[in-house]
């Protein structure tokens, strides 16, 4: 069944996918809004995430179950994530609960208004959140600064978020979570024609504004290598990924390439060269390519054997890019690795959530040039495009471009 | 919602599930193998042989299992629990069959290469959660597998070919293993060529089960550990609970997900909402061959361990002397059903539970029927669970702290 993308009067993107095979009685929801760590305010650092946390009104003596309450009352389950450039709030509720989950997502959307308890509570909970992350929250934000210098993470600094208040807090919501920044995703067992109706009831009054960016583009700049403890000594790259949006392709062929490095030609550089103890390449915070528009990297891990110089573990990645970019990989080589990638493909497209969330992100951050174009539904077709010139390609590109360091020490 | 499917044991006794998926444009394969540790000498073999298992054959290297796997589009995967060894098989609906082949090929011709020269090196101290897991079931539960730690001296030697040749013999066997496929194939076909490539695997039962806990309820009490350097207080608890199978287990299931088994649970809003001690805190039921308790768990700043087992025992004598409210009932019993749902959306997680189900001898239905159950139980019923499993004179409550404040040298009662 085809899938409906829609914007409401406002200018809210409204995207409903009916996928009965899947959904099977079940309905996602996926409101996802273009503000993330990137926009936090000076000397706010994590205001993008206290702000996602103050979405979740809790209950109080006049309306006791408060937003978690009133979704998990009707069977379903609901959670949120900030990146670097938007939050997504997700739910998974029985179909006959759609109603009241699309009422319940505008209502604290449009009665946002917390007070300055909440604000305290919920930064505190952070910092308990924090401590949590801290063992595999590091690297990928130590290693994203080591090309992207000054950049923070998306998790935020409880120093400063103890001066935050209620009123900035609503200012950054009424600022950042605007209709032209927001859209609104529905997949599952549902009536498109119902939701596109109720949509425009519910999310009319959101106030229209546009997205506001984080600031300009900047390019990668590497500065001096960093280091971080962690479990072994080694060493962390991080190589600038082409955007997501504006060259697709090219980014797929990056992932392609990633897939294909470490199903093989890593494995057999770690037996045969004494410069390396292990080594892996991902794409994407931790591995979850797609997950954002915002500059993104390949985030390369070299081992290093004793006695072995970080320039040394490095030449030896270079000699590995090197091959890859010298010739395009036998067909068999490359058809494995899509192989790979479309199974794990499928796996993401039978969760509700999951297909929820990358129809929120393609209609607000990836915006192709046909209703569906970069929805969940084209990327298998999208990977099977890239050829074998196209990943070779993407390694003389990895070589070409600057890339950062970071020391991984051993702790 | 209910799949239809069919139900087989082998000759060699695999016991096989083929559940018909409709449209899958995948295939996913659940072997679930019993694999306790019941003797601390094999730990080292039976880590080796879980981390190599499915890399070679006599006929295929690690290359070749690699493309072989790759060709058919699959993508496999084992994980060990503390009492099974699960092989995982995603593949492209097309290659079903190659995989059945090479996953055959794998389990009765396996093959062991480039094992380590040197012994594995000694465990390394636990760190605070897994120290106080032990110390958790050895207070409640007394001495068994689940709460031994692994032996400090080093291994006399490294693990030979034979050792793991010995020990995939013994464990890795077709008696008393399940297999689950989850396709859009038609169910005769399936188990004709389950028959075909997985018959000639041979051996067991291998007996490697989870020998029962000393006393089926825990020993209350309060346990607090020093753990130097720790970066969280930790909390973890171990409560009287009943089997999934027991009549009573719909309400104590409740009972916990209004205690802490759900984002709007007691816990969460007391732990986290009033007093922002935890970002996250959680109960749940846990049960294996070994026995069956109600755990609560959460990790707070350090300093905070004697506050959150203050919080966390208030919470539980609320519930105990008063019972959940009829709106907080309500909420559990609609949330339980619509887990049941939204937990098995995915047919990867579909094919992990059923799998689960068939492991553990009940009826690949059992979830639907236990959805109905739920949907019965009573306000009244809930509050009598609350009575009888969540009172706080019957629990463990255990914590680790690397802070002074909060944290009492060795063990009270």
């Amino acid at each position: 069944m085809s899938v409906l993308t829609d914007r409401l009067g406002n200018g809210l993107r409204l995207t409903v996918e009916p996928a009965p095979a899947p959904g099977r009685g079940l309905v996602a929801v996926a409101l996802t809004v273009a503000a993330g760590g990137a926009h936090d305010p000076a000397g706010r650092h994590g205001m993008a995430h206290l702000v996602e946390h103050l979405m979740f009104p809790r209950g109080t003596a006049a309306d006791p179950d408060g937003h978690v309450g009133r979704v998990e009352g009707a069977g379903g389950t609901c959670n949120a994530e900030t990146h670097r450039d938007h939050t997504v709030f997700h739910t998974v509720a029985p179909a006959d609960a759609l109603p009241g989950i699309l009422e319940w997502e505008a209502r604290r959307l449009l009665g946002f208004a917390p007070d300055d308890a909440a604000v305290r509570t919920e930064t505190e909970v952070i910092g308990a959140e924090i401590r949590g992350a801290v063992g595999g929250g590091r690297l990928w934000d130590t290693a994203y600064a080591s090309l992207h210098p000054g950049s923070r993470d998306s998790y935020g600094t409880v120093a400063e978020l103890r001066r935050a208040t209620a009123a900035e807090a609503l200012a950054f919501q009424r600022a950042h979570y605007t209709a032209g920044a927001t859209a609104l995703t529905v997949v599952g067992d549902v009536d498109p024609a119902w939701v596109a109706e109720r949509a425009e009831e519910l999310f009319g009054a959101v106030a229209a504004g546009p997205a506001r960016t984080a600031g300009p583009a900047v390019a990668p700049a590497p500065g001096p290598a960093g280091s971080i403890p962690y479990g072994a000594s080694g060493t962390a790259l991080a190589h600038p990924l082409p955007d997501a949006a504006g060259e697709r392709h090219a980014y797929l062929a990056h992932v392609v390439l990633a897939e294909l490095l470490g199903r093989a030609r890593l494995p057999r550089a770690v037996r045969t060269d004494a410069r390396l103890a292990s080594a892996s390449v991902i794409c994407g915070y931790y591995g979850q390519w797609l997950a954002s528009a915002a500059p993104d990297l390949a985030l390369v891990l070299l081992g290093r054997p004793e006695g072995v110089g970080t320039g040394e573990a490095v030449a030896a990645w270079e000699d590995v890019l090197r091959d890859a970019a010298a010739a395009p990989p036998p067909d068999a080589e490359h058809r494995r690795a899509l192989n790979a990638l479309l199974v794990n493909c499928h796996r993401q497209a039978d969760s509700l959530a999951a297909r929820a969330v990358a129809h929120g992100r393609a209609a607000l951050l990836f915006p192709g040039r046909l209703p569906g174009d970069n929805g969940p539904g084209a990327l298998a077709g999208q990977l099977a495009r890239v050829t074998p010139a196209d990943v070779s390609a993407a390694a003389g590109r990895l070589l070409a471009a600057p890339y950062g360091v970071t020391e991984l020490v051993n702790s | 919602m209910k799949r239809p499917w069919v139900r087989r044991t082998l000759g060699n006794g695999l016991q096989v599930v083929v559940v018909e998926a409709p449209g899958a444009p995948l295939a996913e394969l659940r072997l679930v193998v019993p694999y306790a540790l019941t003797e601390p000498r094999e730990a080292a073999t039976r880590e080796l042989l879980a981390a190599r298992l499915g890399t070679g054959s006599t006929t295929r290297d690690r290359r070749a299992v690699a493309d072989r796997t790759a060709d058919l589009g699959a993508e496999l995967s084992t994980v060990v629990t503390v009492e099974q060894l699960l092989l995982s098989v995603s593949v492209l609906s097309e290659g079903l069959e190659g995989t059945l082949e090479l996953l055959g090929d794998l389990l009765s011709r396996p093959a062991y290469r480039d094992l380590p020269t040197s012994p594995p090196p000694p465990a390394r101290p636990a760190g605070p959660r897994t120290a106080l897991r032990r110390a958790v079931l050895a207070h409640a539960f007394g001495l068994h597998p689940l709460a031994r730690p692994p032996a400090a001296e080093p291994a006399p030697g490294p693990v030979t070919p034979d050792d793991l040749y010995a020990f995939h013999r013994r464990a890795v066997v077709p008696a008393g293993s399940v297999l689950l496929v989850m396709t859009g194939a038609e169910p005769a076909r399936v188990l004709r060529l389950v028959a075909e490539h997985l018959g000639p695997w041979s051996g067991g039962p291998s007996g490697l089960t989870l020998p029962p806990f000393g006393r089926t309820a825990p020993a209350p009490g309060r346990l607090a550990l020093r753990h130097p350097g720790a970066d969280q207080a930790l909390l973890l608890t171990a409560g009287p609970a009943v089997p999934s199978t027991d009549p009573g287990h719909a309400a104590l299931h409740l009972a916990q997900l209004v205690l802490g088994g759900q984002a709007s649970s007691r816990l969460t809003r007391r732990l986290r909402e009033r007093h922002a001690l935890a970002y996250a805190v959680s109960a749940a039921l846990r049960e294996n061959a070994a026995g069956t308790w109600l755990e609560i768990e959460c990790a707070g700043a350090p300093g905070t361990a004697g506050r959150l087992a203050a919080e966390a025992a208030d919470v539980l004598r609320e519930l105990a002397e008063d019972g959940p409210t009829p709106q907080e009932a309500e909420r559990a019993r609609r949330y339980a059903a619509g887990f049941t749902r939204f937990a098995l959306a995915t047919r990867a997680e579909e094919a992990s539970a059923l799998a689960g189900f068939a492991a553990r001898g009940v009826d690949v239905d059992w979830l639907p029927a236990y959805a109905e159950a739920v949907g019965g139980v009573t306000h009244a019923e809930v509050t009598a669970a609350c009575r009888e499993f969540l009172r706080p004179e019957k629990t463990l409550l255990a914590t680790a702290d690397g802070a002074d404040a909060g944290a009492e040298e060795g063990r009270t009662q």
